[in-house]
């Protein structure tokens, strides 16, 4: 209904048909009750008047007929003179209303005459009646004349009232008539006014519902489907928002195709990606490539050049294409169109010319139509180019796509042959690896053998230990009862016997003695470990003052003079140590030379050593005493052998000695985590150093504590 | 026009009766005092006492023919008159009399004329086709005929 217009005009236009149709009912109303006006004015001023008169005349005629038989029945005269005021009555009517129109007073002048007639007539003839006169012929003629001349004047007045009535009842029926056609015209205005309104309701309502229901059906039926349109059914507010309804859609439509766009782009470069992975070789990775981006935008022939060293670029990725005809193998830059597209650095798309390159299958062979070139870019250089041929023209989201997927394959080729480079640098690595690993376990098999032998080693020597104490515990009982019995026969029967046999007794008891020290120095030597003290605090001047002591009598004898400075006092077991300076300073002692006043110097000064610990060698304080003496000295070659049990450099006979001596003093050293060493030069005395830590771990608690 | 049409409905009935009366002839003579004559060339043999009457009040005007009906009254002195009046218009002469002033003066109608002998009366019907009148039983002449009257009563017993 009125498309053009909007629901706000076509909504006004209710109450403004409502207002025309009242208007029209007010004009009707108006009209009609100006006409019943006018007639009813003509009524109450000249029908009613005329009928009234008449009435009037009727009337008074009647009074003077009825007077006149009055007169003649009751025969009095005087009755029929007071006739006189009612004809004057009607006189007076008559000429009274002259005034009413020339036709009127043309009518009532006739009136009047007639009834003047008639009057005369009836009074005469009254009269005669009166006076009795016979009903002769001629009275009876003349009454006939009177009575005739009453029934036209009475027809007269009668017909005069019956028009007047008539005027009346007309102007009074045309009146109600008028008003009834009002009534009608009015009805009929109203009631087309309401049906009007009714059809432009309904109209008005089924232009707004009809719309939006259409509108609402859309949406209902749409079901996600962005492609569903709203009919726009005018250019009102329905339609408006018909028209904001199809904006929405279609920007939703336009936000779901870019999401697939991208979508598909993703999918794109995901698959790329993927198809990217895997390859370790680079003709490999170059078919893949040119492949996935074939299947992604729907190609059927496919290249991938990329660039060697030089200016020129090589195949390294084909699909779709015929070997015998395939794709160059090989181009410099500006060499035709994909040439020319890398050296742009420009993704170009063309439509192909006939007798191109031909795209075979099993059932035969066709030429693409369109063509994408586009170059591959890598760090602002070109690295390659991608040629595509499709029977289909490619979208720019086609052009997109292989724009965003250069970059990648950039990427993915750089990464290959970098990874290809740092695979050979990497077999090379292994390799030595391997020879290193080799090595190592021949490394190890040695430490193995050499930790086994140690183990053995430390077996027997412990075994020897045991066997020395044992053996030299044991051996002194037998001696012991050659050394009693020995002294016993020289006592009870050394009286009997020649100095032969006296000087065997004497050699006998220097070889039991001789035993004896050896064994007491093995029992001692094992000692060290089997008879072990704690550790404690150790002055080691007092020690040295002990020894001293001890020895006084061989200092007295070889009148040496010894030389003892500060010395400090350190952690560690004071028996064993004093056997070390008793061993040192006996040796200074006997090792003397000959014409030389032996002496000995004993020193200390602080030192750091290492010590071996669990974490690695850690550096330790300590002191390093010295024994320095000025006797026969030492041969460098035997620095180390002087250490080893029974190692004697010198017979019997110019030094005694059982050679375990220095042994013991390396073993207890040893046994405190220290050092001995000797420096000498050979006829110019020997240095005796021991270096020892302020606290030295008791060995045996340090093994202890390990386990 | 109102008048007329009923005056042909009584003429068109008296008419109808008169036929069969006249073949019938149940009644014969006078009545009573007087006989009702008329004009020898009417038709009309006889009629009832209401159909006169009618004609004398001037109720019926024209007779079967068309002719216009002539009543004739005896002045109302006559003695003959009283008793006419009495048994046929069964009113006093001086009801008659109010009777026609009142016709008179409505318009509707003038009395029959009135004549002083009977004389005049076997005169004025004799000279008039259309004439009826009245006179004394046994003064009927030749120029005019008796009408027969069938239900008449007697002039004497009716009056009071």
């Amino acid at each position: 209904m009125i498309p053009g217009l909007k629901v706000r005009h076509r909504l006004l236009m209710m109450p403004l048909l409502a207002t025309l149709a009242l208007f029209a009912v007010f004009i009707v109303a108006e009209l009609s009750g100006a006409r019943n006006q006018k007639l009813l004015r003509s009524l109450s001023s000249q029908l009613i008047p005329a009928l009234e008169l008449n009435q009037a005349l009727e009337a008074t005629l009647e009074t003077i007929q009825r007077a006149l038989q009055d007169a003649v029945a009751e025969e009095d005269v005087a009755i029929l003179h007071a006739t006189e005021a009612s004809r004057d009555r009607f006189l007076v009517l008559t000429g009274g209303q002259r005034g009413v129109g020339a036709s009127g007073r043309q009518d009532l002048g006739t009136l009047e005459s007639q009834f003047v007639a008639y009057y005369e007539l009836a009074s005469e003839m009254t009269l005669r009646l009166i006076y009795g006169d016979r009903a002769d012929v001629e009275l009876v003629t003349t009454l006939e004349t009177m009575t005739q001349s009453y029934t036209r004047l009475s027809a007269l007045l009668q017909a005069r009232t019956r028009e007047s009535r008539l005027a009346v009842s007309e102007t009074f029926a045309a009146t109600v008539r008028n008003d009834k056609r009002a009534r009608l015209i009015n009805g009929v205005n109203i009631f087309g006014a309401t049906i009007v309104l009714c059809v432009v309701s309904f109209y008005l309502a089924r232009s707004l519902t009809r719309p939006l229901s259409d509108l609402v059906n859309v949406l209902r039926q749409s079901e996600g489907d962005t492609a569903a349109r709203a009919k726009v059914s005018g250019d009102d507010e329905v339609g408006e928002l018909a028209l904001a309804f199809n904006e929405m859609m279609d920007k939703i439509d336009r936000g779901r195709t870019e999401i697939e766009a991208h979508s598909w782009l993703m999918t794109g470069l995901t698959s790329l990606v993927d198809s990217l992975a895997t390859h370790s070789d680079l003709r490999a990775l170059g078919d893949s490539i040119v492949a996935s981006l074939a299947r992604h935008t729907g190609a059927l022939v496919g290249a991938l050049y990329l660039a060697d060293e030089g200016a020129s670029f090589s195949l390294a990725g084909a699909y779709g294409c015929v070997d015998d005809r395939g794709p160059r193998g090989e181009f410099r830059l500006g060499d035709g169109l994909l040439g020319q597209a890398m050296k742009d650095r420009r993704t170009v798309c063309v439509a192909v010319p006939d007798d191109y390159m031909q795209v075979s299958s099993a059932l035969g062979e066709a030429a693409p139509r369109s063509l994408l070139l586009a170059p591959i870019e890598s760090a602002g250089l070109v690295a390659g180019g991608i040629e595509l041929g499709s029977y289909d023209e490619f979208t720019d989201q086609d052009i997109e796509f292989v724009e965003l997927c250069g970059e990648r394959i950039a990427i993915a080729v750089d990464s290959l042959r970098n990874k290809i480079r740092l695979q050979g640098a990497l077999d090379e690595t292994r390799q030595q690896g391997q020879e290193l690993e080799r090595s190592r376990a021949e490394l190890r098999t040695a430490n193995r053998t050499l930790e086994e032998k140690t183990v053995r080693l430390e077996t027997s020597n412990r075994d020897l230990e045991a066997f020395a104490y044992v053996a030299s515990h044991d051996l002194q009982e037998p001696l012991r009862k050659i050394e009693v019995y020995g002294q016993r026969f020289e006592q009870k029967c050394g009286d009997g016997l020649n100095e032969q046999g006296h000087e065997y007794l004497k050699r006998m008891r220097a070889a039991s003695e001789r035993m004896r020290t050896l064994i007491g120095d093995l029992l001692g030597l094992s000692r060290v470990t089997t008879r072990a003290e704690p550790f404690g605090p150790t002055d080691l001047g007092k020690i040295v003052e002990q020894v001293l002591g001890d020895l006084e009598v061989a200092i007295e004898q070889t009148g040496a003079r010894v030389e003892v400075a500060q010395m400090p006092t350190i952690y560690g077991d004071a028996g064993q140590l004093r056997q070390v300076f008793q061993n040192l300073v006996s040796n200074g002692l006997k090792f003397v030379r000959e014409g030389v006043v032996p002496r000995i110097r004993l020193s200390a000064r602080s030192a750091t050593l290492n010590r071996e610990e669990k974490a690695g060698v850690l550096p330790v304080k300590g002191f390093e005493l010295e024994v320095e003496d000025n006797g026969i000295g030492i041969e460098e070659r035997h620095f180390e052998k002087i250490f080893e049990v029974f190692q004697r450099l010198h017979g019997r006979n110019e030094y005694e000695g059982t050679g375990i001596g220095l042994a013991l003093c390396r073993k207890i050293v040893d046994r405190h985590g220290g050092e001995i060493r000797v420096r000498s030069v050979a006829g110019r005395g020997s240095t005796f150093s021991i270096v020892l830590p302020e606290h030295a771990v008791n060995e045996e608690k340090r093994h202890e504590s390990a386990a | 026009m109102r008048g007329d049409r009923r005056a042909a409905s009584v003429i068109v009935a008296i008419a109808l009766w008169l036929s069969v009366g006249a073949t019938a002839g149940e009644t014969a003579g006078g009545t009573g005092d007087y006989s009702v004559i008329v004009h020898p060339s009417n038709s009309v043999g006889a009629m009832s006492r209401a159909q006169l009457s009618d004609l004398f009040l001037r109720r019926a005007t024209r007779w079967g023919n068309g002719q216009r009906v002539l009543p004739v009254n005896l002045v109302a002195q006559s003695s003959l008159r009283e008793a006419f009046s009495q048994t046929i218009n069964r009113k006093s002469v001086a009801a008659e009399r109010a009777y026609w002033q009142r016709q008179i003066f409505t318009g509707r109608g003038v009395p029959p004329v009135e004549v002083a002998s009977e004389e005049d009366v076997l005169a004025y019907v004799a000279k008039n086709p259309g004439a009826v009148g009245y006179v004394s039983r046994g003064r009927i002449t030749a120029e005019v005929r008796e009408l027969e009257i069938r239900d008449a009563e007697p002039a004497a017993s009716g009056t009071p």
